[in-house]
């Protein structure tokens, strides 16, 4: 087909006169059966490079995209012309999937769209065996890479599955952010014959801005001052979930239309303020980098970092969101040259578990066929070490899956000897990036043309739109009120224990503060572990407040504690205080039935749940039944506890249970609910 | 990873519909050994270019054609296999077992194995024991010693996974500490119940699965008898617990007598009903329970099978073994000296098979060559096999 020929088609089926030359230099690899690996910016046009070709090659299309939300949007538009596509993804019902691959099976389908983690699927597997599939192509292609920051372990399997294709088969790999280093790795991984076609990554309509704070409260101060003068929505990304939740209560502290995002909500939470987000019905969203790449919203006209990211690509990538209808967009990031470098600095050193944690998991897996659950049960990790772990193993060829009905490790009888080696030089390479990230901060010239350059896309001109070019400064200004604002705000800001579900009586509970983000946290420690005695009594004032906010005027029958691990009254004689300055009964009945371990040994919630499962009871049970129950702890981590005690007094008759806590502590492993 | 890239090829030429096992690798021979062309490139060619190059015949363009037609969705299968630490040898490759080719040659060596285990187990000396699914109590308890003696002894114990005698030698070797491997009577993805029963052993190295068929493929009782030649072909020396006059273990016993092999037979106890006994007349090597050979039985072992021997690399087939000659041999000799038709090649060695069945076996022989003309004449093939055997 010529380019003359496909331009016919093109203005018929697509409504465009002509392609980029970039395009069609694509789309000819393509169509001759060859393999590209596709590096432009956002907004270029990648997508058409494989949806005109999956019109004109017999079969269908399958695009492999993280991005539920780019499938949607694009099996949308195809409709519309009249191009028979459609997505398959776990937010669809069953059968909706099912009649999808059903279609896909009979070739009644152009295009189809699917997530990476699909390839897990062995029902997904079996159908792709009965399907004529005309090309292959991978969204997103940099999470191929372990260098590439955004590595996604499912990714794996795609990579192979395209080695095993026969040579003359098209395949097409898209990313918007790739280094040379990433680059060679994806071709290294996906066959030397992966062509590779580099575009332009300058976006032209972000204007890139560096704020020097000297503290964390002025990070709270600019958002006062110019984030009303901002236009709107946009995002601003923090490095923790709990910043999420601090700094989007600080913006409603101010009256700003604000929404916290992080993995730590509920899919039924994160898929509303997704979608509310979408709308338009916030202004902005503070989240952590889990907000973006399921959101496809080409109106975002800032993104702002409260705390640096790792390295460039993940800072180009995550401002890249931006302004995708090429209107201006700003990129804003918060610089705290005092803190901000410790945690990325953690984040590269925890990114890889200590070795004798490698060790444990091939001892244990050598044992027995084990599915993950089992294996954090058996070597007591935390569920995110395992994982990591896992992939790894599975990696190096020491572990092989074995799909059932749920995924088993099969350890293999002629396994290689670990190599950390690797892990080493993945330390390095991110120490590396940090540093060129750190390095943007006191970049004096074009600060476009500097990620450009380190993505290996050399910019002939400067952005002119930058802070540095352009001579504009948003510096922080701290006004008067100022302070005395965020002391307010966390005075009265507290912690909401998100232990809601439907399956027990159990409310969102509430804690009087983070662990470790005030005093709170070292005062506790000094009662609990330096014998420094009781509870103080600001703490029960502090608590009490949080109760007031939390709950208002709601009526409890009955104060109930946590029964401690090990001996001391602690708890039980800070719920006596809390009984008798709010005037409830309080209850010593809530007994364990055999001792647990402090929860604090088990790494996993999965572990910490095994611990407590049925070792709480109530003396006189027949008491709760119709009761409305206020438990008091004082630390709050996994939640794992107060979950099963609030099972447990629903089965005997308790018709609401409301946490409350004096701290609730950053980290948790919650991801398992 | 490098080296699974080439799986997606093998698995469709291995497999192809209707082909014959020494079809396929004389194919394979053709493409990877005189032609050293790698599969790609192979799949890369056309029509009109495999024609020219190796004179397929229609059928068998078609069926590449349609074999080429599937290659994604093997792709999809590899893809699986490679995952699931399944691993592919193939007939080329220097973890293919040597004895398989050996015993079976390019007639009957399977081009493909999939595997899951040590694969050093292929490497090393292996016993097979066979016997039949309903075995009685003795010639478990014969079983049970052999197995555990060749573990003694550091043997590897081939057996195919039937209840009976292959079950019984598997346990024992297992509980023996010794090393097996299961020659499976289906394709080795449809095993996931049996990996996890025998996790520990597989994953100390004791233990390796292999299957020969398409890794797909449920149990099937054509499966089932083909797979037996693949326990024979694995192992050294074959010892047989218990057969009847017909059936996997008999067909499987006298190939081995008919190719030369030493078979072990355990000498049936007065009264046993089976035919341990007609195994030991026709030259079997009778032996103990503790699998001592017995030397005064009746029945001198061998002499049937004696005048037969030679250095060609075919053996006839089964059907065409008959009363103590070997017609395929003699037939091959003879055909050294020139050109026959067939009616000459059976008055000139006395064959009592009809025409239709030497025909057959002319055309079928990969050592024959058809001479065109009326009527047709038959020779010996002057192309040598590859060094693939």
């Amino acid at each position: 087909m010529t380019r003359h020929q496909a331009e016919i088609h093109l203005k018929k089926l697509f409504g465009f006169d002509h392609f980029f030359d970039l395009q069609w230099q694509v789309i000819e690899h393509v169509l001759a059966g060859r393999r590209v690996l596709l590096i432009e910016k956002t907004g270029f046009g990648k997508s058409l490079c494989y949806q005109f070709p999956a019109t004109q090659l017999p079969g269908v299309t399958i695009v492999f995209t993280p991005l539920i939300a780019l499938m949607r949007d694009q099996v949308r538009s195809m409709h519309e012309k009249g191009i028979r596509a459609a997505a398959i993804n776990s937010n669809q019902e069953r059968e909706e999937n099912d009649k999808i691959i059903t279609k896909a099976r009979q070739n009644e389908l152009d295009i189809l769209y699917i997530a990476p983690e699909r390839m897990e699927n062995a029902g997904w597997i079996s159908a792709a065996r009965e399907m004529k599939i005309a090309m292959v192509v991978i969204d997103e292609a940099h999470c191929i890479s372990m260098w590439g920051q955004s590595f996604r372990p499912n990714y794996r399997r795609i990579v192979n599955l395209v080695r095993l294709l026969p040579k003359n088969f098209p395949v097409l790999a898209t990313t918007a952010t790739a280094t040379p280093r990433v680059e060679a790795d994806i071709i290294e991984q996906a066959g030397t014959d992966l062509i590779p076609v580099r575009g332009q990554l300058l976006r032209p309509n972000i204007r890139l801005f560096v704020v020097h704070v000297n503290n964390e409260d002025e990070k709270f101060f600019w958002l006062a001052e110019y984030l009303p003068r901002l236009p709107k929505p946009g995002i601003i990304y923090t490095g923790t979930q709990a910043n999420t939740e601090i700094y989007s209560n600080w913006l409603q502290f101010l009256k700003l239309n604000s929404a916290a995002y992080s993995a730590r909500l509920d899919a039924d939470t994160r898929t509303r303020v997704e979608a509310d987000f979408m709308n338009n019905k916030y202004d902005s969203v503070v989240s952590t980098n889990a907000l973006g790449m399921g959101i496809d919203k080409p109106d975002i006209r800032f993104i702002i970092h409260t705390q640096i990211p790792q390295s460039p690509i993940n800072y180009y990538q995550e401002i890249g969101r931006a302004g995708r209808d090429g209107q201006e967009a700003f990129a804003i990031l918060l610089y705290n040259p005092r803190e901000d470098r410790e945690l990325p600095e953690s984040f590269i050193e925890g990114s890889k578990p200590s070795k004798d944690k490698y060790e444990k998991v091939i001892e244990v897996t050598r044992k027995e066929l084990l599915g993950r659950n089992q294996i954090i049960r058996a070597t007591n990790l935390k569920k995110t070490q395992a994982e990591v772990i896992l992939a790894d193993l599975t990696d190096q060829n020491i572990l092989n899956e074995q799909q059932g009905a749920g995924k088993k490790y099969f350890y293999n009888p002629d396994a290689p000897t670990l190599d950390l080696s690797l892990f080493d030089e993945l330390r390095e390479t991110q120490y590396r990036e940090l540093d060129q990230m750190l390095a943007y901060i006191s970049v004096t010239g074009c600060r476009m043309q500097y990620l450009c350059n380190y993505l290996g896309d050399t910019l002939p001109h400067e952005c002119g739109v930058c802070d540095n070019d352009s001579g504009k400064r948003v510096p922080v200004r701290t006004r008067e009120e100022y302070p005395q604002k965020l002391n307010e705000f966390r005075e009265t800001f507290f912690p909401v224990l998100d232990v809601e579900t439907s399956r027990s009586n159990i409310i969102n509970g509430v804690a009087a503060s983070w662990y470790g983000v005030s005093n709170v946290g070292a005062a506790l420690h000094r009662s609990k572990y330096e014998g420094g005695g009781n509870y103080a009594d600001w703490l029960l004032s502090l608590t009490l407040k949080a109760y007031r906010k939390q709950f208002g005027t709601s009526k409890f029958d009955l104060i109930l504690y946590v029964p401690p691990t090990v001996s001391g009254d602690l708890v039980k004689t800070f719920a006596e205080k809390v009984s008798s300055v709010l005037k409830i009964p309080v209850s010593h009945k809530l007994v364990k039935t055999s001792a647990t371990e402090p929860q604090k040994v088990f790494q996993s919630a999965i572990s910490k749940k095994d611990n407590v499962r049925g070792k709480f009871m109530y003396l006189d049970p027949e008491e709760i039944a119709g009761k409305s129950v206020l438990l008091v702890d004082d630390i709050f981590d996994s939640g794992c506890t107060i979950k099963e005690i609030g099972r447990y007094l629903t089965g005997i008759g308790a018709v609401r249970i409301a946490p409350l806590v004096i701290a609730r502590t950053v980290g948790g492993d919650l991801s398992v609910s | 990873m490098n080296g699974f890239t080439d799986y997606t090829y093998w698995i469709a030429v291995a497999h192809l519909p209707g082909w014959h096992t020494e079809r396929i690798n004389r194919f394979i021979v053709q493409v990877v050994h005189e032609k050293q062309m790698a599969w790609s490139e192979f799949f890369g060619l056309d029509k009109q270019a495999w024609r020219k190059i190796f004179a397929f015949s229609d059928n068998e363009l078609a069926d590449i054609e349609s074999a080429k037609n599937d290659l994604p969705r093997l792709a999809f299968i590899a893809e699986q296999l490679q995952n699931e630490g399944f691993h592919i040898i193939t007939l080329n490759s220097p973890g293919y077992p040597a004895v398989l080719k050996e015993n079976l040659k390019m007639k009957g060596s399977p081009p493909l194995l999939y595997i899951k285990g040590r694969k050093g187990l292929l490497q090393e000396d292996a016993i097979a024991i066979v016997g039949s699914r309903s075995a009685g109590k003795v010639a478990l308890d014969f079983t049970d010693r052999v197995a555990r003696r060749s573990s003694e002894e550091s043997k590897v114990v081939v057996s195919g996974f039937a209840k009976g005698v292959d079950r019984q030698a598997l346990d024992s070797a297992i509980a023996a500490r010794g090393k097996s491997i299961i020659v499976l009577p289906q394709g080795i993805l449809t095993f996931q119940s049996g990996f996890k029963k025998y996790y520990k052993p597989i994953v100390n190295g004791d233990l390796l699965v292999l299957s020969t068929f398409f890794p797909k493929a449920g149990w099937d009782v054509g499966l089932a008898m083909a797979r037996n030649a693949y326990i024979y072909g694995l192992a050294r020396e074959i010892y047989v617990a218990e057969t009847d006059s017909k059936g996997g273990t008999w067909e499987g016993a006298m190939d081995g007598l008919r190719r030369h092999r030493t078979v072990y037979v355990r000498i049936p106890e007065p009264g046993e009903k089976n035919a341990n006994q007609k195994l030991i007349d026709l030259g079997a090597v009778p032996i103990d329970m503790d699998g001592n050979i017995i030397r005064d039985v009746a029945g001198s072992s061998g002499e049937l099978f004696e005048q037969a021997q030679s250095q060609e690399a075919d053996e006839p087939d089964a059907m065409y073994g008959n009363s103590g000659r070997d017609y395929g041999k003699e037939i091959i000799e003879f055909l050294k000296e020139g050109i026959y038709t067939s009616k000459e090649i059976r008055l000139a060695l006395n064959i009592d098979w009809d025409s239709r069945k030497l025909t057959a076996f002319l055309r079928k022989n990969p050592n024959v060559k058809t001479v065109p003309g009326k009527p047709v004449k038959f020779t010996r093939n002057e192309i040598v096999e590859g060094e693939l055997f």
